[in-house]
């Protein structure tokens, strides 16, 4: 058998295919068989369904942990960890700065594009003491060329 | 398609009209003022070039081309604290775009004491220093190349495009650049280089303390660590190459969190959930310790031979 063949074979099997005889009431007879809840539970092969002061339990423990956990994380944003750096840029999306000297403009885009970049990077490692360290850098070296603009004239 | 020479010829009286005219609009400098073996000059010039030399002469001489539309220049101040200022007329000041591009380039070369302090500030002119001895050097350029040959306790430069060179000795240096390469060969004991793309080259020691960060640029560093010395390394993407003698002495500390590290020093330790490494490992009983860390940026540690 050639490929040829093998391809129109396989065209005549995405052909529809009725079935040979009624297959909707077999169905609908499978369904109305299905047991109700309540006599389900009573089936020993099934699995049991847990007591509703327990459901209540689960919620509860649920409610409190997501509350320590809310907690916690404010907590850590307003007072970092003495160990851990902080990240100087609390703006990510800080507008891009535009000086009108046109001798500053490419610093002004290469340092900014730096920024975003050890951004995305500090996202990737949060843990990054030294990504930490670069992008304080970054900015300073940004305030400075902001300090030369405005001190211009 | 074959120009003919002709047309060469006809230009050459627009060009040569050119030429006489730029010549009798530049002003010739030639100006002279005593000064203290150790003095403070302060020299300033947006574009042209600046070129210092040191003598050992108690005196500063400034000569060159004042380019059209600078205001007459003068050497001002005491002996001890001089300025050689080049400024657009018209009192626009220092650093103003409309200003400056009014004002044709000036050449400045200046004779100065070599045990004198500079404090030196261009825009795109590239700036000369050679034969200074003793005096700190500080250095403030946006596009213009800085070559600095000197012996001195204190190097600052802070450049935006324009390429640092060093020569000569460096007892502390801070270097800085936005895009800018640092060649810096001969550092001192203290070092803070600083760059975003820029390319660094660097060699000095034994440093007692070495601070190096680089966003993209690449990085290569050779010398010897202090007794108790530090050396810091930052990089985001740039490669990093680091060669130390055989004999160093200390703790290093590498780590790399997608780069490739490789080490003479020890072994380094592959990541376990991704790709990345560190190396932790001692050397001898120094008290001295070595930082690196990169994020994408390739890490390699030689040993000198």
């Amino acid at each position: 058998m050639n490929e040829f063949e093998w391809r129109r074979q396989l065209r005549n099997l995405r052909q529809p295919l009725r079935p040979q005889r009624d297959l909707w009431t077999s169905i609908d007879a499978a369904l109305a068989d299905v047991a109700p809840a309540s006599t389900r539970s009573s089936d020993p092969s099934l699995p049991r369904r847990r007591p509703e002061h327990w459901r209540r339990w689960l919620l509860g423990a649920s409610l409190a942990a997501s509350a320590l956990l809310v907690a916690g994380m404010g907590r850590r944003l307003l007072h970092p960890p003495a160990g851990l750096p902080v990240i100087v840029s609390t703006s990510p999306a800080m507008p891009a700065w535009k000086p009108t000297d046109p001798r500053l403009a490419g610093a002004a885009i290469e340092l900014d594009a730096a920024r975003m970049e050890l951004q995305q990077a500090i996202r990737q490692a949060p843990d990054s003491a030294a990504l930490q360290r670069l992008l304080a850098r970054t900015e300073r070296q940004q305030a400075q060329l902001r300090q030369s603009a405005n001190s211009a004239g | 398609m074959k120009k003919s020479p002709m047309r060469a010829v006809h230009c050459l009286p627009l060009l040569l009209c050119l030429c006489i005219g730029q010549a009798l609009a530049d002003t010739p400098i030639h100006l002279r003022h005593d000064a203290a073996t150790a003095a403070h000059i302060r020299i300033s010039n947006v574009k042209g070039s600046v070129t210092v030399i040191g003598w050992d002469r108690p005196e500063v001489e400034v000569t060159g081309q004042l380019g059209e539309g600078a205001r007459p220049l003068a050497i001002t101040g005491s002996n001890a604290d001089l300025a050689v200022k080049v400024e657009p007329q018209g009192g626009s000041g220092w650093f103003n775009w409309h200003g400056d591009n009014a004002m044709a380039p000036s050449t400045l070369e200046l004779h100065v004491p070599q045990g004198a302090s500079l404090e030196i500030h261009v825009i795109s002119a590239p700036l000369t220093i050679d034969g200074i001895d003793g005096g700190s050097i500080a250095v403030n350029t946006v596009s213009g190349k800085a070559r600095i040959n000197a012996r001195t306790p204190s190097l600052k430069i802070n450049s935006i495009s324009g390429g640092i060179e060093q020569a000569g000795h460096a007892e502390h240096a801070d270097l800085q650049t936005v895009s800018g390469d640092i060649l810096a060969p001969a550092l001192g004991s203290e070092a803070r280089l600083q760059t975003v793309s820029g390319h660094v080259q660097a060699v000095g020691g034994p440093w007692r303390k070495l601070t190096l960060s680089s966003v993209s640029g690449d990085v290569q560093l050779a010398g010897q660590l202090a007794i108790d010395g530090h050396l810091g390394i930052d990089s985001m993407s740039g490669d990093v190459q680091l060669q130390l003698p055989a004999d160093t002495s200390g703790a290093i500390h590498a780590s790399s969190f997608s780069g490739d590290l490789r080490s003479d020093f020890g072994t380094p330790q592959k990541s376990g959930h991704g790709p990345g490494a560190t190396l932790d490992t001692r050397l001898g009983t120094g008290r001295g310790r070595i930082d690196i860390e990169t994020f994408s940026g390739d890490l390699r540690i030689r040993r000198q031979d």
